[in-house]
């Protein structure tokens, strides 16, 4: 895991824990040309420091983080790849925007510059897919590896579908996660124009709230039968127990309660759960005005009177709307807040809004161990996307 | 001026609906011409650049007619600050 709360994953969950938010002035690009100026970007991030010089001319930004997440995610493990293994081991990334770093700078040259040649390393750098290749290059995996782009659900959508084929027998193991550097000159006016970026912080849930803040990263999971992992004698953080998605069939922008109750109830039909057996749900909590408000009426729909006793955060408000990584960090923050008995707050809340009435876990963590949980992802464009988790002791 | 902005503003309107100018007037309410979020911004994107200013999103958020529109247009142009001249086109 790398984000704007740390390049690994026990400063990032320290971070969440304390309720204390990644988000600062923008540096990638000068907010005097932009209408918002925070964001939430990885601080301090060298990557001379994770790859060498040869090998970082075909890596976008987003890619990098993608290969610094898989190795902690490897190495945590302890799996040890035999060759019949690697060619059993699926990886699978999100991405909803590929190399955006890379193609901003090449079209400059040609925009700008007047120049009528880009680097001819562009395409392998932009490649959506790029981040699936080099895993599979740098751990020589030779089974189903590809990625999928579905906006804000992808990396939610990489780790179902591996999860699915996990389960099914269909592969031994899988790399499963998502990546995203969103910040290129020419990405963030397209967001600005969108006007869904806050000139202030993210504040999901809050009555106050104007919008999100974006932000960069990665997290990868590796996944593998629960019995497999325990034969081994694996560290198991948590268990992936179902998977839920839907489409809205609805708006490309504007998200539906219907759309994503939909898949809501799918997770928890996956997981052969009650709506009661959940104890807390990482929402997708944008802080837009649109999302939150709708997917408060998605959880009062699926869990009714249940909706006012479970928690629900949105981690958003610590790490930033990572896109395409979105899912696969708040996969891990769930799988954390059920291991460590704690759960993430809601940072930046100041004000209730009846639309949203839920327990938010306002601004400062909660102790408490719940046995399942959920991490909802709802994209643009109405995909959706539910994983459902239990603790690895339960 | 006012009904420079006025005729900008509908004549904008009725280009992003696909919908005849004389179906809509400055009374119309946004909701009932059926303008979602992405009209929205499509319409103040044609309507900033056109006359040069930028409306915040807190005063973008707020708008729910088509009057409302033109009296922030207005506000805006009357307030000190950075080019408030219109394109010709």
């Amino acid at each position: 895991m790398i984000c704007a709360l740390g390049l690994e994953v026990a400063p990032c969950w320290s971070q969440m824990v304390a309720g204390s938010p990644g988000i600062r002035r923008l540096q990638a690009v000068d907010p005097a040309l932009l209408r918002f100026s925070n964001a939430a970007e990885v601080p301090g991030f060298v990557p001379a420091e994770h790859f060498e010089p040869g090998r970082l001319d075909l890596l976008d930004r987003f890619a990098q983080f993608a290969l610094v997440a898989a190795r902690q995610a490897v190495r945590d493990s302890g799996i040890e790849f035999t060759p019949a293994l690697r060619d059993a081991t699926a990886v699978i990334t999100g991405c909803c925007l590929g190399g955006q770093t890379a193609e901003d700078a090449e079209f400059e040259i040609l925009y700008r510059q007047g120049r009528n040649r880009v680097h001819p390393l562009t395409i392998p750098r932009t490649m959506a897919n790029a981040g699936a290749s080099m895993l599979s290059m740098e751990f020589g995996l030779r089974g189903p590896a590809f990625t999928l782009s579905t906006a804000c659900s992808s990396s939610s959508h990489a780790i179902g579908l591996a999860f699915q084929m996990v389960r099914s027998g269909a592969v031994e193991l899988a790399l499963a996660g998502g990546s995203e550097a969103p910040f290129s000159y020419g990405l963030l006016k397209a967001w600005e124009a969108m006007r869904v970026i806050s000139t202030d912080t993210c504040r999901p849930f809050s009555r106050n709230r104007t919008g999100m803040i974006l932000g960069e990263g990665a997290a990868v999971l590796v996944l593998e039968p629960l019995a497999a992992a325990r034969a081994r004698g694996a560290r198991i953080h948590g268990e992936i127990i179902g998977f839920g998605m839907s489409s809205d069939a609805h708006h490309i922008t504007q998200p539906s309660a219907e759309g994503a109750a939909l898949a809501l109830a799918a997770a928890l039909r996956d997981a052969q759960l009650a709506p009661e057996a959940i104890g807390y749900i990482n929402a997708h909590g944008t802080g837009t005005l649109g999302n939150d408000s709708t997917e408060t009426r998605a959880i009062h729909q699926v869990f009714g009177a249940h909706a006012q006793r479970l928690a629900v955060s949105s981690t958003k408000s610590l790490h930033g709307h990572t896109l395409g990584a979105a899912g696969a960090l708040e996969a891990v923050a769930t799988v954390l807040a059920l291991r460590e008995g704690v759960l993430p707050p809601t940072a930046n809340y100041t004000e209730p809004d009846p639309e949203c009435d839920l327990d938010v876990i306002p601004n400062a963590s909660r102790p408490l161990r719940v046995e399942h949980a959920l991490s909802n992802s709802f994209a643009f464009g109405g995909l959706n996307a539910v994983l459902a988790f239990r603790g690895a002791s339960a | 001026m006012p009904d420079r902005v006025a005729d900008k503003v509908l004549a904008a309107l009725a280009a992003v609906k696909h919908v005849p100018r004389e179906s809509i007037s400055l009374d119309s309410a946004l909701a009932d011409l059926r303008v979602d979020s992405l009209d929205t911004i499509t319409l103040l994107f044609e309507l900033e650049e056109y006359f040069h200013l930028v409306l915040p999103d807190d005063v973008v958020r707020s708008l729910r007619t088509v009057r409302q529109i033109v009296e922030a247009i207005e506000r805006r142009l009357a307030a000190p600050g950075p080019a408030a001249e219109a394109t010709s086109d």
